[in-house]
């Protein structure tokens, strides 16, 4: 095989009896997941973010020139609340909700 | 070389964090599985999920790390609020007025209402996984060029390895092509040319079917599980505890063994289940061998593990042996039919009987004396009971004639399962024949309606041994004998059972519980088995080694066969039924036509469709009339409808079963339709697919609905199979899953819509999308059926209308 046909057949979805069986899995676990926890409950922990980091996260300002909006993820480093940098680009619609937010704040 | 850069790329040794199906290495494009501790890249290939999906699915793994050189570092894919990891619940959500987003699961963390309170937007949602895939700017996608240079993996390759590493966690892809691995079984053959090779080729699949629940049990085990301490009514300790609900492949069933390990104490201890999960608790009961020593102030930390027993397999494999080697384990007639040789038919001398209906049974319509009569008379004889049509009575008549009028000493009657087993034992015992109904021993504490008909509890309540009555008293009630005692103990007990073994007229098994050592020396001319059609050949062969010269199988083709759980051995034909076979062999199963389970307007489609309607009806329409039913039938003689949901069922990667949420609330108003008019709980029966709906169901009915729960909890709800053999007065039939690319499943089975539609004696709702049903070709006549009956309908229940809808014609029906 020379590297022109590998190139011309390019990666395409090839359907078969075990992708349409991976599909209904995925499927299956998705509702499984989902109905194992309808009878779950957990406390309702403290979410508030803490502002001193937010701070020094969100305004350091990104060189970056692309499509995307600096956001900070809230996750724990062992039980401390801590904000960890997270490019989202700004065609999802958490990206897209906030620059609608802050333009229209804008116009205010 | 011309390939040798391609094949270097993926021969050189590559990173720990490569994926392991494609090689593809970037950081910022793989994940770790968490159980497997191995690396999966987030693209697709050629397949419709990224590699690392395609294995969390395959391998029913759900926790993920993500490289520490990706931009989220060290941080654990969790949920902020509870710490859950299954990567199939989470998702981000933004804070309202910030660039703030945080890791949720979807339920129950993501659905808590404080949550705005706490300038959190839940409405904006967004699942970590999406067109199953990780979000590419959490996990990257590798470029197209990337993919292409990296190793092209199919799904069918990607099955294999998975498979592969059930068994070997260090294959890899290249393993897939050494010889062996992935060689076929040989499949089964219509005809054989002797009995070994027939034993050749069932060997190795019933191996593999052991192999598989094998490594199944055993992967089972369960860490810190908590122990709720009780005693049973024998005095046994009993142990009770509950499972965290994983996937459902593995069905617990009475009788199987577990051990229980205590980490702090080292103490083991092994039991067999004695409860399993059901409608009243998800609590399984097991009951331990021993109490002595068990840490009853300890209920936290506790391990649970499977055990595997060979017993079943050992016992088919051995009656393959049998059949090989033994020219006395069956008459040389049967011998050849059953490897399907050419053989002059041929008839029993008997003395028939003037009256063929049995004392303590109900009189025989004319196709049943015809069956037995005919029975009578043939070395070998299948007999296909339809739904309703009285196959168990039909046997239990049978085997009195074998006993009394053709003189057979004794009689052999086995059915796969316990519950079949347990049916046709108490049929006999009416008749006034001698009974012994022989259980395995790790089932000798379940109950049953024939528990005095066991074995176990007829030598406990012989008389005419009373030091064997005082051995027992004492050993149940200090728990343990000397071992002199012990001993004498044994040998007593040993004789009573081969006596009342030798005495009976009837020896009622399973077809696996006929390989019972205590059997070993025993003989029988005459063997029956019922639902034979649920057993594999091997099973059925276990009894059949035992010598027979008459051999009658019960069944029907036409219902659901044996389960086999190794796809491979199912495919090579494992999952065929011997009276299946027989059939294609040109032996005509003599039919059972009266049915008298249900109304006729709901035998005429499974008559017309699976039995070339020859199905009459035993019963009438006014017989099976239920008046006063808070409910308007659509066609008030035609006491069935199929109600039509929207066709929204296909489930999001995002995650929300739509579906199954408006099926389940289309099902408990009519449950609670149906309660409302008098009808009782234990008569109604809801047939699900899905274990995840079967569960769904349970709780929505007992939160959601508007009676009191405790009427919800005795409604029976379970798939298919569990209803096999089993009526209701009413069944409500939730398709659930139904979308119009990847097929309906189970449904597709005719035999499993036959066993759905013969279920109910008074009436049948089928809840489903027509839309996607009517694209097969059964189902499509179905719904052609009810909507010619002006049954198919939708709107609110108290108001149905007919719907419109127009499907296409359906295409002829090869059967
Ligand atoms: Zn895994
Ligand atoms: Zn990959
Ligand atoms: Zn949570």
């Amino acid at each position: 095989h020379s590297e022109g046909s590998v190139v011309a057949n390019g990666v395409r979805h090839m359907p078969c009896a075990e992708d349409e069986d991976f599909q209904k899995a995925f499927d299956n676990i998705m509702v499984e997941s989902i109905q194992s926890r309808n009878t779950t409950q957990v406390m309702q922990h403290d979410m508030t973010v803490p502002v001193n980091v937010r701070k020094s996260i969100l305004q350091e300002q990104s060189k970056q020139k692309d499509s995307s909006i600096k956001f900070a993820l809230l996750t724990r480093k062992g039980n401390k609340p801590t904000l960890r940098p997270l490019r989202i680009p700004i065609s999802e619609h958490l990206a897209a909700g906030l620059r609608d937010r802050s333009q229209a704040e804008e116009r205010r | 070389e011309e390939d040798d850069d391609e094949d270097g790329f993926y021969t050189r040794d590559l990173p720990e964090h490569a994926c392991r199906y494609c090689g593809i290495h970037d950081p910022n494009c793989v994940v770790m599985c968490n159980s497997t501790q191995k690396w999966f890249c987030n693209g697709r290939g050629n397949t419709s999920g990224s590699h690392i999906i395609n294995h969390l699915v395959r391998a029913k793994c759900k926790e993920v790390t993500v490289h520490r050189d990706g931009q989220l570092g060290d941080s654990m894919l969790e949920c902020y609020n509870c710490g859950c990891r299954n990567i199939f619940l989470l998702g981000f959500i933004p804070a309202k007025a910030d660039s703030v987003v945080v890791l949720l699961c979807r339920q129950p963390c993501a659905n808590q209402t404080s949550l705005k309170d706490m300038n959190w937007d839940a409405s904006q949602w967004q699942p970590l996984i999406q067109d199953r895939c990780f979000l590419s700017w959490l996990v990257k996608i590798p470029s197209e060029e990337e993919q292409l240079r990296a190793r092209q993996i199919t799904a069918q390759q990607i099955n294999k390895l998975e498979e592969l590493w059930k068994e070997n966690v260090d294959a890899t892809i290249e393993d897939l092509e050494k010889p062996g691995v992935d060689e076929d079984p040989h499949a089964v053959l219509l005809r054989y040319e002797d009995a070994y090779q027939y034993q050749n080729i069932f060997g190795p699949l019933v191996k593999l079917e052991a192999d598989y629940d094998r490594r199944l049990k055993e992967s089972q085990t369960q860490a810190n599980v908590t122990i709720r301490w009780d005693i049973g009514l024998n005095k046994k300790r009993l142990a009770h505890f509950q499972l965290p609900k994983t996937d459902t492949d593995m069905k617990l069933m009475k009788g199987d063994e577990i051990s229980l390990r205590h980490l702090g104490t080292l103490w083991e201890g092994k039991g067999h289940v004695v409860k399993v999960p059901d409608n009243s608790s998800d609590e399984i009961a097991i009951e331990l061998r021993s109490s002595v020593g068990v840490p009853l102030d300890k209920t936290g930390n506790f391990h649970v593990d499977f055990v595997w027993k060979s017993t079943s397999f050992d016992r088919m494999q051995s009656a393959m042996k049998t059949f090989a080697v033994d020219e006395a384990s069956v008459s040389t007639y049967i011998y050849h039919r059953l490897l399907g040789h050419e053989a002059e038919e041929q008839t029993l001398k008997t003395n028939l009987p003037k009256r063929f209906s049995a004392p303590g049974l109900p009189e025989l319509n004319h196709s049943q004396v015809y069956a037995v009569k005919t029975v009578l008379q043939r070395p070998l004889c299948l007999i296909q009971g339809p739904p309703g049509t009285g196959k168990t009575v039909t046997s239990a008549t049978i085997v009195y004639h074998l006993v009394k009028s053709c003189g057979q000493r004794q009689v052999l009657v086995c059915a796969p399962s316990n519950i079949a087993v347990d049916q046709l034992t108490e049929k006999i015992h009416r008749t006034g024949l001698k009974v012994v109904r022989l259980c395995a021993k790790s089932r000798e504490a379940i109950d049953s309606n024939v528990s005095f008909l066991s074995l176990h509890n007829q030598v406990r309540s012989m008389e005419s041994l009373p030091e064997l009555q005082k051995l027992q008293q004492l050993k149940d009630e200090t728990g343990e004998l000397s071992s002199n005692d012990e001993k004498r103990y044994r040998a007593l007990k040993r004789n009573a059972e081969r006596e009342l073994l030798q005495h009976a007229d009837v020896i009622c098994s399973t077809c696996v519980g006929a390989g019972d050592p205590r059997l070993v020396r025993f003989r029988f001319r005459s063997i029956l088995i019922d639902e034979s059609t649920q057993a594999t050949e091997p099973e059925c062969m276990v009894p059949v080694v035992l010598g027979a010269q008459q051999l009658i199988l019960v069944g029907d083709h036409c219902q659901l066969g044996p389960v086999v759980m190794c796809k491979k051995a199912a495919n090579a034909g494992l999952a065929q039924s011997l009276f299946e076979r027989l059939v294609v062999l040109g032996i005509r199963p003599i039919r059972l036509q009266v049915q008298y389970r249900m109304h006729p307007a709901l035998s005429a489609f499974p008559s017309n469709i699976f039995y070339e309607g020859s199905l009459q009806n035993g019963v009438t329409a006014g017989e099976r009339m239920r008046k006063n039913l808070s409910f308007v039938w659509p066609s008030p003689d035609k006491p069935m409808f199929f109600y039509k949901t929207s066709g929204q069922e296909e489930i999001a990667s995002s995650g929300t079963s739509y579906l199954n949420r408006t099926e389940a609330a289309v099902v408990e108003r009519i449950t609670t339709k149906f309660l409302k008019s008098g009808i009782k709980p234990e008569q109604i029966g809801i047939i699900t697919p899905y274990e995840g709906q079967r569960s769904y169901l349970v709780q929505y009915m007992q939160y959601s609905g508007s009676l009191h729960s405790k009427l919800y909890m005795e409604v029976e709800i379970a798939s298919v199979d569990a209803f096999q053999g089993r009526e209701k007065d009413f069944i409500i039939l939730s398709c659930v899953r139904a979308n119009e690319h990847q097929g309906i499943g189970f449904l597709n089975d005719p035999r499993r819509l036959n066993v759905a539609l013969t279920r109910a004696r008074f009436g049948v709702i089928i809840v489903g999308s027509p839309k996607a049903l009517s694209k097969q070709p059964l189902w499509n006549h179905l719904l052609t059926y009810f909507k010619e009956q002006r049954a198919l309908v939708e709107g609110p229940l108290g108001n149905l209308k007919e719907s419109l809808m127009q499907f296409s014609k359906p295409r002829k029906l090869t059967n």
